[in-house]
């Protein structure tokens, strides 16, 4: 386990969001929960083990980031990290119902992680980090 | 559920999310007030000099009602910071905009100019 630094680039997030709006919209379409499951996984083991395990913070950073030719800009990390945990515990509540046979509420809540996913990959409005300022001010 | 279906549910839903961002990033701020009698220093997001100028004034006999950018009536585009110090009229007249150092003494040449000195 590693310890989360204090400030992240800002496309880390981002990527991480788009990978999750990707996966949720791929398992809805294609009905194969497992997806859900797969991505409460990747999502939990970045924010519990750390960003040095997280796939898609990892396929950013290898991949992505050294290709990119542009100034480094970087956030506060506690506010998406605070947003990474809500995408978890939704997306491990979505995997529950599945297991449990509550197709119908595993999709809705799927489906709501889909769209906020989406939006802070595309907008940088994070509803997570949202809370997480409103909470802490 | 076929894949159109469920394909028109995720265009659905997505474009639901952002149009529910647009109409909360839409949604009107609290009501202006009208401009106040005498003199109102303008204070906002990045206005580093406002506090020393408020002081300039007070010192120099002027006592200026102290306004939030947002809050005020204000003619043409909105104002979202103040990297400079600026005094307004109840005209909504410019009496002042400074920045640097230089908006201390003009505070306190604008005060001596209110108390008609």
């Amino acid at each position: 386990m590693t310890t989360a630094p204090p400030i992240v680039d800002v496309d880390v997030p981002r990527f991480n969001q788009a990978m999750v709006a990707f996966l949720t919209g791929l398992a809805f379409l294609a009905q194969a929960w497992p997806i859900v499951a797969f991505t409460a996984g990747v999502l939990a083991l970045t924010r519990f083990a750390g960003p040095s395990w997280g796939p898609f913070t990892q396929a950013y950073l290898r991949v992505i980031r050294p290709r990119r030719n542009r100034p480094l800009e970087t956030e506060p990390a506690a506010p998406p990290r605070f947003a990474q945990l809500l995408g978890t515990i939704f997306l491990t509540v979505a995997s529950g119902c599945f297991v449990t046979d509550w197709t119908t509420a595993g999709w809705v809540v799927t489906l709501m992680v889909f769209a906020l996913a989406l939006l802070a990959a595309a907008t940088r409005i994070c509803v997570g980090c949202i809370i997480y300022e409103k909470a802490v001010s | 559920m076929g894949l159109v279906v469920r394909a028109s549910v995720l265009v659905l839903v997505g474009g639901g999310a952002f149009l529910l961002v647009a109409l909360w990033q839409r949604r009107p701020g609290p009501a202006q007030m009208p401009l106040p009698a005498g003199i109102t220093l303008v204070t906002g997001p990045g206005c580093t000099l406002c506090g020393p100028v408020e002081r300039a004034l007070r010192r120099a006999g002027v006592d200026p009602t102290v306004a939030e950018v947002g809050s005020l009536d204000l003619p043409g585009p909105q104002i979202r910071s103040l990297p400079v110090a600026f005094v307004i009229d109840d005209r909504g007249e410019v009496v002042m905009r400074r920045s640097g150092r230089a908006a201390l003494e003009d505070a306190a040449a604008l005060a001596a100019c209110a108390n008609g000195r």
